[in-house]
């Protein structure tokens, strides 16, 4: 399609809005994408500017025979028509971007997802991303991590809105590939950890700690004292052998119970949830990620209370802050919601749910998903390896905070706040 | 539109591709704090009805979620705005398997 019938998209996609006033200019664009195909509902990232067209006139001629085509010029809609216009001269500049990849690399830069992004915000930044002349790219690989701790891991009632940073990191790819090292120069222990996990002799032991597993954790910096996990190591685990090998955290939330009982069952005094995840992850990599405090500083898994005394009055602190001026902003808002959702979660459960929002913030699942098939494509970059969802948002968050640590960031972007890249 | 009301149950919405992670929990917290579990005076989600009958939140996903997870077994009205009997929406996420 060429470029100047990508206004006409942008025209039709706000006439289309028109007739349907509720609805966001994010959220219309999702809706025109998925109906465009036949088939499986399509990505919008995924369909042509001319299946796309194709799709919303459809709908526009529909409503025009049932006569319910409006034509809005009582400035309800005048947002969503500045929008159009806007990305028509967007898509102009960036006639190598399909129109679904242009819109959603504009939400992901107001730090949303496109069904979600507001039109006020989406507006801002498209302006912005015009004035700025802000290069776009056809596929991303930007991974933001919205609720970063910058500080030292803490309890979760003593945050403040001051602990907290929202971190993106433009291009992951730059960040697996400085993790694992290269064969040349050597690579990283991280990266012969994993190699260990998908071994066939740890692969042979789905539901058995073995002494290879405790002692592969030291290439990740775990330590055991033996005799603190002699009684489960070389046994069977009854709660192990009922989590399926290839249950994926982001597939499946069915099994989060039993990971959580079974890492109840091991923690223990002496042994942190840290190691305990190095060891637990190699068992069942696409589920467990591993919580050292690095990792929980980039996912907002701070840490929480062992006695139920110290978790009410842990939760009443969390609330009382939650509502005051300071405390009141995002990072702990949802703290306060999983708490308050279940105020007996541990730092294992609160890991799945923070994973998964991170997995779903802006525009990370593509991303994700992006960042899996720049691997599967590229196999030696991480000794053909294939990295799980769980592992490569681990490796990543580590990452962030490592590169902190070091006071070097040169990989990351990093806001303050959450109001997008582009303010 | 078809302008057809249906009510189902919302945990067995289809989620949208764009949306396949489920409702993002910073707003479904902010609407549990603003409605709680009340559907009076809440607007009707949006769906596509696909092959075999299944459904596909089009809007408000976040209004599905709040209600299949505060008031699981209630069932909620939806407007089918358009037919797309050749679409397999059976392939996406459920709500309900993606509750925060």
């Amino acid at each position: 399609m060429i470029a100047a019938s990508r206004h006409a998209l942008c025209t039709a996609l706000y006439e289309w809005g028109c007739n349907l006033r509720t609805m966001r200019f994010g959220q219309l664009a999702c809706a025109a994408g998925s109906s465009a195909n036949e088939g499986v509902p399509a990505d919008i990232e995924e369909v042509s500017d001319a299946d796309l067209f194709a799709s919303i006139k459809q709908r526009i001629d529909q409503a025009s025979k049932a006569g319910r085509i409006s034509k809005s010029d009582d400035g309800v809609n005048q947002i969503q028509a500045e929008l159009a216009d806007v990305l028509g001269e967007l898509a102009d500049r960036h006639s190598e971007l399909r129109f679904g990849q242009l819109i959603s690399r504009v939400a992901e830069k107001a730090l949303a997802n496109l069904y979600d992004v507001q039109d006020e915000q989406l507006l801002k930044v498209a302006r912005c991303v015009l004035q700025r002349d802000v290069a776009l790219e056809p596929v991303t690989y930007a991974i933001t991590f919205p609720h970063v701790i910058q500080t030292k891991l803490k309890s979760v009632d003593k945050l403040t809105s001051g602990d907290f940073l929202c971190v993106t990191l433009p291009d992951a790819r730059e960040v697996i590939k400085w993790y694992w090292g290269s064969e040349s120069t050597g690579i990283s222990r991280g990266a012969q950890f994993e190699q260990f996990v998908q071994s066939a002799a740890n692969q042979h032991e789905p539901n058995r700690v073995t002494w290879d597993n405790v002692k592969a954790t030291s290439l990740i910096h775990g330590r055991f004292a033996d005799k603190l996990v002699a009684d489960f190591v070389d046994r069977e685990l009854d709660c192990l052998s009922k989590i399926p090998v290839q249950t994926d955290m982001f597939a499946s939330r069915e099994f989060d119970g039993l990971a959580v009982d079974l890492f109840s069952a091991l923690l223990r005094p002496g042994i942190q949830p840290a190691n305990l995840t190095k060891l637990l992850y190699q068992k069942r990599p696409k589920l467990i990620p591993i919580l050292d405090d690095f990792v929980r500083r980039a996912a907002n898994v701070p840490y929480l209370w062992d006695e139920p005394e110290q978790q009410d009055k842990g939760i009443r602190a969390l609330r009382q802050r939650a509502l005051s001026p300071d405390g009141n902003c995002e990072p702990i808002e949802l703290l306060n919601y999983w708490l308050t959702d279940e105020p007996e979660m541990g730092a294992l459960a609160l890991a799945f749910r923070q994973f998964r929002y991170l997995a779903g913030f802006a525009n990370n699942a593509k991303a994700i998903s992006n960042l899996t098939q720049w691997i599967e494509s590229n196999p030696r970059m991480t000794s053909n390896l294939r990295l799980s969802k769980v592992r490569l948002l681990d490796i990543l968050g580590w990452s962030v905070i490592d590169h902190f640590e070091r006071n070097d960031e040169s990989m990351l972007c990093v806001k303050n706040s959450q109001k997008g890249h582009c303010n | 539109m078809t302008n057809e009301i249906l009510s189902v149950d919302p945990g067995k919405h289809r989620l949208p591709p764009s949306r396949s992670t489920g409702a993002d929990p910073l707003k479904l917290q902010k609407q549990i704090g603003n409605f709680g579990n009340r559907m009076d005076g809440m607007p009707m989600p949006w769906v596509h009805r696909g092959k075999g009958g299944e459904l596909m939140l089009l809007d408000g996903v976040t209004r599905a979620t709040r209600i299949a997870k505060l008031c699981p077994g209630i069932f909620l009205d939806v407007l089918v705005t358009e037919e797309h009997p050749n679409s397999d929406y059976g392939k996406l996420p459920t709500v309900r398997a993606r509750l925060p």
